[in-house]
Order: C-alpha cells, then structure tokens, then sequence
C-alpha cells in the first residue's frame, strides 16, 4: 500500500464522519426551527390533529358527546306526545288496580332481573324525552336502576345506568327517643316516601339538568328496558319533549306582582330539619359553635347540614316553611365549605320546585372555612329579591356538575388522548427497561408532536375556562393543569424522552394523566355546610361567627363541664335487665353500634347491652380465668371460638332458639371454622373476599382477557413478564409464612382434602392436594413469578401487577386512595380450576370476625336475642349504612350475612362479583393441632421452591410430621387410647356443614 | 475533659452502737437488738423481691416441667415424660432449635460483646458532649428493636425487586433476580445475626462505656513512664484489667442476651414459625408449645433446659472475666 492510498484512504474517511455530523446536526436543527415555527396555525392544526386522533379510537360514547353529535346533525325535537299505556307493554307482572298503590289503574310490577319492551310509532325523526310513571317499593334501600336499548341499541354509555331518583324523610323522634343515654341528639333515621312520581329519565351523572333525549326514528321503534336494581311499580310511559323555559332575573322581576311590599317579618330556616332529601345519608350533625343555632355546650344537639353528606351530584334536600306575609324577600344561605381544596361549591335553588330565574339554576359560593351569610345577590352586588306568597313553600337545594360539563369532558378526552399514545410507544418499546437504548419515536409515530401539542393545548384551554369561571387562578386544581400542561409540552417538545419519562407522562400520581385524572372527582364535588337559610328584607341578620369573647366563654365552659360530664365518669351499671358485650372494634364502630343498639334494639326487647371496647383477645382467656367474663362477645377473630369451644369456655349456639333460621341467611360453610364436636359455637359478623383485580387500560393493550382458571393464568404470565410485568397471589406476598389463607385455595380447587374421615391423618399428599401443591411450587419455580411483591395494591397502581389477587383492603384502598385509577379497573371473582363437569371451582376460604356467647353468663337467653338481632341482616346492611354515613363514604363494611350484604352500603357495581365468589366460600374445619399443617404445607413449598426440592418428597415429609402431630393432639383429647382411635373425630367440611347449620341437616 | 467523678463511695449504714439499758425487758431488748443486728434483716427487702420474682417463677417452671398442664385444667404430673420426649422424639428442637441458638450465641454473643467494647472504648476517646448523643445513638437499637425490624429491615432486606438492597444489587448488576433474603432460610439466618449485632448494643455497652471513664488517669500516666509504647498496650495492659467487673457484667449480660432472644427470625419472615424452622431459637420453641399448643408443661421443661443451658455459659465467662480470689 502506497502512501498516497493511504492519504487518500483517510481523508475520506474524515470527510464521511464529517459528513455524518453535518447531518446529525442539521436534522438536530430542523428538528428546533420545526419546533419554533409551531404557530397559531400549528397550534389549530394540532388541535384537529389531536380530535381525529382521539375520536378515531373512542368507542364507548358518552351521553355529552352523543348530544354534540345531535347538534352538529341537527336533530330536531318534535313536539308531539306519545302515551304508552300498561297494555302496551310486555313483560313485568301486571298488577291490578287494587294493589297500584292509589294509581287507579293497572300497573306493571317489576324486579331486579325483569325487562319490559314496548313499541312505539313516531310520525317524525328526532330526538324525545322518556317520561315514566313510577312508585318506589320499599323492599330495599338501593336505588333502582334501569338499562334501557331503542331498537336494541344503546345510543350512549348513560342508557346501561339510569337511576329513578328517591326521597327520603327524616322520622322524627319523640321525646326520650331522640336522646341517647347521655343526653345527645340521635341523628334521626330516614324511610323512603312511596309514592307515585312522573319523572323524565335524568343523566345519572348529572351534567345535564333537563331530561335525557333519545333518537326516535320515524315509523315503528322498540324500547326495552331492564330492571338490574329495585322493586318498583310502573304506570304509563310518556315520549314527548318539555319545554324548560326559565326567565332571567329581569324577566322575573318584571313578571311578578306589582306591589312592591317590604314584609317587615324575618322567616329562618334551620338546615338541619330536612322535609326530605334525596339519600339516605344526607345527615346533619353536630358542630360546636356558639354562633350556630341551636347550640348547647352540654350535649350534641344537632345543628347544621353536614356538608361532607351533601356534596355528591344529584344530592338533593327539601325545606318546607310558611310564609306569614306576601312580599318581596331576599335569600340568606348561611354555610361554610372547608374542604375540597378551596374549590367553590354550587346549588341550585328552586322555590316550590322551580328555579324562580335563571341566575339560579347554579349559584356559586365561594370557599369559605368560617360561617359565612351569603345573600344572592347578581355580579354587580345587587340582592335579588324573590316574591313569595302568603302560605306554604317549599325550597330546594340541589347539587349536579352542568358548571363543569365542558371542562370535565374535555379533559376526559385529553386523558384518554394520553392513554392511547403511551399504549403505542409501549407497543413500541415493550415496558423499556434499558436505560441506555435512544428512540427516534417520530420515526415510528410521526403525528406525535402534534398529538402532544393538541394535548397540551387542551389542557391549557380548560385551565382558562376554570379560571374565567371560578374567577380564581391559584386553586390547586388550576396549578395541577398548568403542571400537566407543562409536562406535555415538554414531551411535546423531545417526544424522544417519552419511553424513558413515562413516569412523567402516564404513570402514577405525579404524572400529567394522574394529575389531570385526580383532580376530576375535586371539579364534581360540591360539599356545604348549612346551619340556616333567613328570608329576609332588611340586612340586619345575626353575625355568622361568635365573636372572640363569646367563644372563650362558651369554650371555658365546655371544659369545664367535661370534668361533670356523666359520659366519663359514669361506671357502666349492670343490672339484670343489661347484658354486658365486649366488642374487638374500633371506638368509632363500637360507638354507632351501641347508638344503633339504644335507638331500636332496647326499646324492642326490654334488654339493656352495654358495650365495651375488647383491645385484646387474650383477656378473654385471663378473664375467664378471674371469672369475670362477660355475657357475649363480637368482633372475635375467627380461629378463636374454636380455642375457647375446646375448653368449654362458650356455648353451642346451636341448641339456641331460632339458630337454624338465622343460619339460612349465611353461607353454610361461614360456619365451618366454629363447628367443634355436635356444636356450633360461634355466628359471622363479617368475613373478607378475594377477588380478581385488574387493570382494564393494561389488559386492553396486551389484548387478553382478565383470566378465569389458573391454565389461563399461567398462559398470561408469559405476556405480562414481556413487558416487566406480573401476575399477584397472595401466595407471593411478602410473609414467608404461607397460611391457610394463601395455600388451601389451590387445593379445594384442585379438588384436594386436608384430612381424611378421622381426622388422625393428613391427606395432603394424595391426588388433587398433591396436584395443587405442585402447582403452588411450579408458579414460582417453572413459572418465575415474582417470589415476593411486598404491595400488591402499589405495583398494581404503577402497573407492575396490572392483574392480580386482592381482597376487600385493596378494593377500598384502590377506590379512595387511587383517585388516578379510577374508572381503569374493575374486579372479577378469582382465578379457579375447571372441574369434570366443566364448572371452574374458585374455592376460597372467607376469614373474618364473629360473635360468642360465654357459659358463665347466666343470661344466655338475652345475649343470644341481641346476637340473633345484631346479625340478621336488616341490623347488619342497616349498621353498614350508619357506619357510610357517620364516618365517610370510604368505610365499607363487609357483612357475612349474605342477605344483609344484598341490601348493603357496600357499592353495587361490585357486589355481584363479591357475590359470585362467595357462592365458592370453603374454609377448613379445625382438628386439634392442625397448626401443624398449615405450617408444614408452608414449610415444604418453601423447600421445594428455596432448595429446588422433589415436592412429591417434601409434601411425603410433610405429612410424616403432620401425621405425628395430629395423633398426639387426638391421644391428648382422648380420641386415640392404647393407640386405637377409640372415636373418629368428626372434620367439618363443606360436604357435611349441613348436618351442623341446617335443620335436620339437609339443604334448604 | 474527663470528668472525675467519685467511684464507688460506699454508703453503707453503720448500726448503732448497742447501749447498755436498765428495763426489766432487757431479754426482750436483746432479742429485737438481736433480730435488728442480724444481718439477715439487712437483705430482706432483697430476698423477699428475689424470692418472690425470680426463685420462684423458677420453681414453679421446674414443677411444670414434670406436669402435663394445659392451661385450664390442673396441672397432672407425668415425671420425666416431657424431658423424654424433648430429647427423643422433637426433632425440631433438636435439629432447629438447640443449634440455631447455639449458633446465634456463639456469633452474636462474642462479636456483640467485642463490638460493645470496642465501641465503648472509642467514645471514650471523643469529647462529652459529643458521646452523649453518639451514646445515644448506638444504644437506640436495643430499645426500638422490634419496631426497627418490622419496619426498617424488612423494607431493606425485602424481597421484592423494589426493596431497598435488591434494588441497588439489581441496579449495580451484581444479580440478576432479586435474592430472597428474608423468604430463604439459608439468607434468613445471617439476616437475622446481623440484625442481632445491630441491636447487641445494650446495657452492656453502657456499663462499659460506664467502666471506661472511671478508669484512674494517673494509671495511664504511669504506664507511659514504665515504657507502654502504644495504644494497644494501653488497652490490654490498663484498660481492660481496669474495667473487669464490667467486662464480666457485660459478658452475663450478652450471653442472657442471645439466649433469650426470642421471634426475631419470625418477625423478619413475616410468619411464626419462619420457613423450615430457620432460625428458630428456643425461646421461640417454648412459645410455640405454650401459647399455640397449650401444653405449658411442656414449655416449662423447654425453659429449665435453657435456663441449665444459659448457666453454662456464665460458669464459662466467670472463669474468663471473673476476679480471682
């Protein structure tokens, strides 16, 4: 090689890297100036960029952006009406007119389950409202729920849950009744008003405040309704269109009376005494404050609306109150709202269910933490005067979200913009985990600066209509937008640092998409508490807050009188007509309970039932060593009747009165774990579920189902760990201590047994038992699920476990405490094994609290009528509901009794599921010393999965001391002497529970 | 810097001088001088609390130990079935409980007491008001340490891929799956003795910090002028023939220490009994038939095993640390 060759070769070697990086540069550049020249045209053409891109995925349609679409249609609202008569319609059972409840005519009855269709022909095209004749049994306490097809179709997502509205009233009490024991005000208990009602069917989620259209085409059209929730009597069904015309404020003043009289006479309302509201858990409560009327320092007295039960969309509550003189008054809310971020809250007023004038339809009150006399008044600070006539009249308060129909529907639609594009760079990337690895993402998605600037500039749009409407630019909802807004321009502007930021982008509660997705449920909802409404015409109405000195003395004298205070220094007095209950529950629940006890249990049975808090467990064992137990006990963990039936501590409720009744109302195998010898000695006050969570967003990219057997499951695992994901069981969960709980699903399902006849031996190494703990092992060892996630409920909200086993903790913590999940998963009854016949066994034991009886007490007969009430299920969905309603929405009480369940607070959307799993309850049924298995089971998984063991050999060892342990209980217990098995011991499972809980044994 | 403050100052009531009366219940003087001269009067207030508080819940065991007792009924004497049966046909105790103790006492024991002194001696080198915090920084552990290990090790040790220790191996590429330290029972066991040199910094660490600062300035200061060269020296030739009560104090008290520790794998695991019994120690062995199977009797034997056990032992460190007469 020549030295020429040389030169030659290595300029042009320098000149081709130079090439390279005047390239590399240059397209740097053409990227930047790209970015720069982003003008107002650009900013609409990414906009439209964004709305192609979004409507061309969106396949579930709301009711808002169905309308738009009418709109843009123009439909029309033909002004004919349509009545539809009984005969008309099928389905349903007809009831004649004797039993319509005062309709006059036939009615069609109707249940959960039942559908009902009718035809109707319509001379034009266009868009009706459905009006419906409608009375509201009272067999349940959930609000009927309709799902409604036009020619089988569902128009909009809305028609799948339509809600007939109820009305609830107070039942005052009288007298005694309305105090408990230390003087304080009971809140009052509510019954539904039955009666008939003619409402247009309403957007459940209350955007809308007109009735719901529907598209009618010209010519013959078939309606069909569903019934999934209520008891509800149906009269005629109306199509026709109303016509809301409600004036301004000038036409208002302008069409009233002439007369201009300024009644001298303040009327005052007090919040707290409700005509009627819409929920049930509409409460007022108690406030100390000496400015708020009534007020006493003594007791509770109940004295304002509680604005954290008056917040929902939809809420309503109604005031009746006389007027003495006709005139012109104006309106003065006295409230406060202190919470929800210092968001303003909205009602609209009605007067004699109208909205006098439009200004009313949504009046909004600002944030204020203090007691605040708001007088409505118009932007310019003028009062608006309302006439009202001599008599009686009605107002109205009520909550729904039209303020924010735009804003929350918009953002919901940038939420889902954000979804579908990390959905295509995870198609991309697959879940990145190498840091290192560049991506040239418009390369594969070219639209993407624009999607993203579309985005961005959505954002910002709501952001500025929040602020134009709330007139205030530094809520946290607003910061939250503008963060959102500036993390998606960032993208916007390096779309190449989206796989390695998804954090930023999508994921979690710190990136724009949680960002935006918690601060929607902040936009609908409105919480306000109310202490008084004044109509009045002069301006001198009592100050909202005491004054300093007031409040020193008042608050001195509170505290001083909390040494008198009998509620702390009053020993419980027991006498024979009391039964004395300890309960293992928290102070907040062991209070309603003895509230719920006072109000309706003593006055009932004569029987007086002091509760006390039970901290630990163990006093039951000292305290029946000093001989002072009490009558009865709830909230008991469930392996300890058992314990305390073996040493004759408790009694065996089964030869109580009225058991086998009570027993119906439960899952037969609840019983299992009480059942010791002939006796059942314990009753399930609660018991958890298991259930299939997961992530519908996570499922929908991977294109899978949620899985229904464990084959499925196991053919998932391999699609997940793709993209750095996983399957959770509980099996993996952080204790290395594998229990009952997490182990005897897979052998039930598998068909297994723990014990044979006798209870002497272990099974757990024959067929199905066998099946089931090389399953367990080969998850983990064949399979590489992680051995331990330590959170289930935290990799399921950052997506590493986007399907997994949870129970009823991660269902509350996933429902309250992930706002930014919300709506994006849903549960399912958990994984099983398809059996012979083709039915998938989802077997699972149900662990939770139950209540005794102890033998030393010697008023038996009484503590059994208060644990027969306790757990009935009208106490238990009654208890379920006072918890919600004192406490807070996210207390959810899980009953065991599986009636009271049905007609529990607990949210319907998921109840069938809770249900559906709950047919597949199988605990295991104790034998003396069956510790012993649980921890060999737990033992040999471990070996087999730790040390690579022969799991035929380990669980063959397993049994070996298992067996050994079992027959030295039975010696001990007196079932084995001179090494023969004197009497088998008798192992409840769920083949022979009946004989326990079942009269005569048998099913019923 | 140091703070000479007086040692030992022994503040024993001298009884008063008997004088000589005239009453005729002179006999009945005698006796009571008698009863209030002995010296037994002298320790009753001690042997009353020791009787009633250590000899005899040990008696008591000691009795239980021959019954079968199952918490509810009276006690039935069996003999010596119970022990039988412990050395014969429980293999768990045998297999699991006796060596992992074993094991643990004699790692944590030895190196905790090592670690204890040489701990002690280094705060004795920094200024007061200094050692005052670092003091009690390093006891902390042995107060907080069930809390600690529910809430600190477990996070740390978890593992899942995102606890603490597994995150950072991973990160560094040093595994390739997360090591399941507190799930696999040969991980388990050296988390559990480090876990237990990390809280042995207990009383006996202060009573030797305690016994360093009295050691007599002056001693050093001679020792310098005889010829000691280095710091070493110091230690072996001063500081530690000085310090010997403490020494031995601290030693009773390590030993009791790892002998009576109780649940630690257990709580790290997540689950009694931790997986195949791995560091399951005896006391855990005696909870479990006591307060799981009931069978106190049982239990009792178990403890007069660990009791003879732990008896052992001190005889041992008495000969290393105790004063020869």
């Amino acid at each position: 090689m020549t030295i020429k060759k040389k030169i030659i070769y290595s300029i042009s070697g320098l000149l081709i890297i130079a090439l390279t990086i005047i390239l590399l540069i240059g397209k740097e550049n053409m990227n930047n100036s790209y970015e720069e020249q982003l003008s107002k045209a650009d900013y609409e053409r990414s906009m439209s960029a964004i709305e192609a891109y979004i409507s061309g995925f969106q396949s579930d349609s709301n009711y808002y952006s169905v309308t738009k679409q009418w709109e843009n249609d123009q439909q029309v609202f033909p002004d004919q009406s349509y009545d539809i008569n009984h005969w008309q319609i099928s389905g349903g059972e007809l009831y004649e007119s004797s039993k319509s409840k005062g309709y006059g005519s036939e009615v069609i009855y109707v249940e959960p389950g039942n559908h009902i269709s009718f035809d109707v022909e319509v001379a034009e095209e266009g868009l009706y409202e459905l009006w419906i004749d409608y009375y509201i049994l009272q067999d349940t306490h959930l609000s009927p729920e309709l799902a409604i097809k036009i020619n089988d179709e569902i128009q909009f997502n809305e028609m799948n849950r339509l809600s007939l509205s109820m009305d609830w009233r107070p039942i005052a009490l009288e007298g005694d009744l309305k105090y408990d024991r230390y003087g304080d005000e009971l809140n009052p208990r509510s019954e539904l008003i039955s009666e008939w009602k003619n409402k247009g069917l309403m957007d459940p989620n209350h955007f809308f405040t007109e009735p719901l259209k529907f598209k009618l085409n010209k010519g013959m059209n078939s309606v069909t309704i569903s019934i999934n929730e209520g008891y509800v009597l149906l009269g005629d069904i109306t199509i026709h269109n109303t016509v809301d015309s409600t004036p301004t404020y000038e036409e208002y003043s302008e069409s009233t009376h002439e007369q201009n009289d300024a009644p001298e006479s303040t009327i005052k309302i007090e919040a707290e005494n409700m005509s009627s509201k819409s929920r049930q858990s509409i409460r007022p409560k108690y406030v100390r404050d000496p400015q708020v009327t009534p007020y006493e320092y003594k007791t509770r007295v109940l004295n304002v609306l509680d604005g954290y039960s008056f917040g929902d969309s939809g809420d309503r509550v109604d005031y009746h109150f006389t007027v003495e003189e006709s005139g012109y008054y104006h309106l003065t809310l006295k409230y406060s709202q202190d919470t929800n971020n210092g968001m303003p809250t909205y009602r609209r007023i009605e007067i004699n269910g109208e909205v006098p004038f439009e200004e009313l339809e949504l009046y909004m009150f600002d944030y204020s933490s203090n007691w605040k006399n708001e007088t409505l008044r118009d932007a310019n600070g003028n009062y608006y005067e309302i006439y009202l006539d001599k008599g009686e009249h009605t107002i109205t308060l009520s909550n729904n979200n039209s303020h924010v129909r735009d804003v929350y529907h918009e953002l919901l639609m940038t939420l889902e913009g954000i979804d579908s594009i990390s959905r295509e760079i995870m198609r991309l990337t697959g879940g990145l985990v190498d840091r290192k690895r560049e991506w040239r993402i418009e390369r594969y998605i070219p639209d993407i600066t624009d999607y993203l600037y579309g985005i961005a500039g959505r954002i910002e749009e709501q952001r500025l209509a929040l602020i134009e409407q709330t007139q205030m630019n530094d809520l946290p909802v607003i910061t939250e937008l503008e963060i959102a807004h500036k993390l998606i321009t960032e993208f916007a502007e390096k779309p190449d640092d989206l796989p390695h930021y998804m954090a930023r982008f999508n994921e979690g509660h710190s990136s724009a998409y949680g960002r935006i997705q918690t601060i929607l449920p902040m936009l609908i909802y409105n919480p306000m508490h109310l202490d008084k409404f004044y109509f009045h015409n002069h301006m001198d109405l009592p100050k909202p807050n005491a004054g300093i000195v007031t409040s020193l003395i008042e608050g001195v004298k509170a505290f001083g009188y909390s040494f008198f205070n009998p509620k702390y220094n009053e020993a419980a007095v027991i006498d024979d007509d009391t039964i004395e209950v300890w309960v293992n529950q928290s102070r907040l629940y062991v209070e309603i309970m003895q509230r719920m006890i006072d109000e309706e249990f003593t006055p009932n049975t004569g029987i007086n039932v002091n509760l006390s808090l039970l901290p630990d467990e163990n006093k039951i064992i000292l305290s029946n060593a000093a001989d002072s137990t009490p009558d009865a006990a709830l909230g008991i963990s469930h392996g300890r009747p058992f314990e305390l039936a073996l040493r004759g501590i408790i009694e065996d409720l089964r030869t109580y009165d009225g058991f086998f009744e009570l027993a119906v109302q439960f899952n037969p195998n609840s019983f299992v774990p009480f059942i010791y010898d002939e006796g059942v000695y314990a009753i399930p006050e609660t018991q958890d579920v298991k259930l299939l969570f997961y992530r519908k967003d996570i499922m929908e990219f991977l294109g899978e189902e949620p899985p229904q057997t464990w084959e499925e499951v196991v053919s998932l695992i391999p699609m997940l760990q793709r993209y750095d994901m996983n399957f959770f069981v509980p099996l993996g969960a952080d204790s290395a201590y594998k229990g009952f709980d997490t182990t005897t699903p897979f052998i039930y399902q598998f068909g297994g047994e723990l014990y044979d006849e006798t209870g002497s031996r272990s099974v757990i190494n024959q067929e199905g038992s066998y099946e089931a703990f090389d399953f367990m092992t080969s998850l983990f060892t064949v399979y590489n699920m992680p051995i331990t996630t330590s959170e289930f409920y935290q990799n399921f909200r950052n997506g590493k476990s986007p399907v997994g086993i949870g129970d009823q903790n991660t269902y509350i913590q996933l429902k309250h405490a992930a706002p930014e999940l919300a709506g994006q998963w849903e549960i399912l009854p958990i994984p099983g094994v398809k059996n012979g016949t083709g039915v998938i066994e989802r077997w699972d034991p149900t662990y939770g609290s139950t209540g005794i009886i102890f033998s030393e007490s010697d008023k038996h007969d009484a503590a059994w009528d208060f644990l027969k009430w306790w757990t009935s299920s009208e106490t238990q969905s009654a208890f379920s509901y006072d918890i919600q309603s004192t406490l807070g929405n996210q207390f959810l009480y899980l009953t065991a009794n599986i009636d009271g369940f049905r007609q529990s607070s607990w949210p319907s959307e998921s109840k069938l599921a809770i249900l559906d799993q709950w047919e597949w309850i199988q605990t295991t049924g104790k034998v003396p010393g069956d510790y012993m298995v649980e921890r060999e089971i737990s033992n040999a998984w471990n070996k087999v999965v730790f040390e690579r063991g022969n799991s035929r050999v380990a669980i063959d060892h397993a049994v070996k001391t298992i067996d050994r342990e079992l027959e030295r209980k039975l010696r001990e217990f007196g079932y084995i002497e001179n090494d023969q098995l004197i009497k088998p011991y008798m192992v409840p499972t769920i083949e022979n529970v009946e004989k326990w809980v079942r009269r005569d044994g048998k099913e019923q | 810097m140091e703070k000479s403050s007086s040692i030992n100052q022994p503040s024993v009531n001298r009884p008063p001088l008997n004088s000589p009366t005239k009453s005729k219940s002179r006999q009945m003087k005698n006796l009571f001088y008698k009863v209030k001269n002995s010296p037994y009067l002298f320790i009753l207030p001690y042997a009353t609390l020791f009787t009633l508080l250590i000899i005899m819940p040990v008696l008591v065991a000691v009795f239980l130990s021959f019954t079968y007792f199952n918490t509810v009924q009276f006690p039935e004497f069996v003999g010596f079935q119970n022990y039988i049966d412990l050395f014969t046909g429980d293999t768990v105790f045998l297999q699991h409980a006796v060596s992992s103790t074993l094991l643990y006492a004699v790692i944590v024991g030895p190196i905790g007491y090592m670690m204890a002194f040489f701990l002690a001696w280094m705060l004795s080198q920094v200024p007061h008001n200094v050692r005052t915090i670092y003091t009690v920084i390093i006891y902390s552990p042995s107060v907080t340490g069930p809390v600690m290990m529910a809430i600190v090790w477990r996070v740390l040790f978890s593992g899942d891929q995102v606890g603490y220790l597994n995150f950072w191996l991973l990160e560094w590429n040093v595994i390739k799956e997360p090591v399941q330290f507190l799930q696999s029972p040969e991980f388990l066991v050296p988390v559990m003795i480090f876990v237990g040199l990390w809280g042995s910094m207990g009383v006996g660490f202060l009573a030797m910090l305690a016994g360093l600062m009295n050691i007599d300035k002056s001693l050093y200061e001679a020792a310098y002028i005889d010829g000691i060269r280095n710091r070493w020296q110091e230690i072996f030739f001063i500081t530690i023939p000085s310090m010997k009560p403490q020494m031995l104090f601290g030693a009773v008290m390590a030993i009791i220490g790892t002998f009576n520790a109780s649940g630690i794998a257990a709580t790290l695991s997540g689950g009694t009994p931790p997986p195949q019994y791995a560091g399951w120690l005896i006391v855990d062995h005696a909870n479990d038939f006591g307060f799981i199977r009931y069978e106190m009797g049982y239990a009792s034997a178990v403890t007069v095993v660990l009791l003879l056990i732990v008896l052992l032992f001190n005889k041992i460190s008495y000969r290393l640390f105790g004063e020869s007469k």
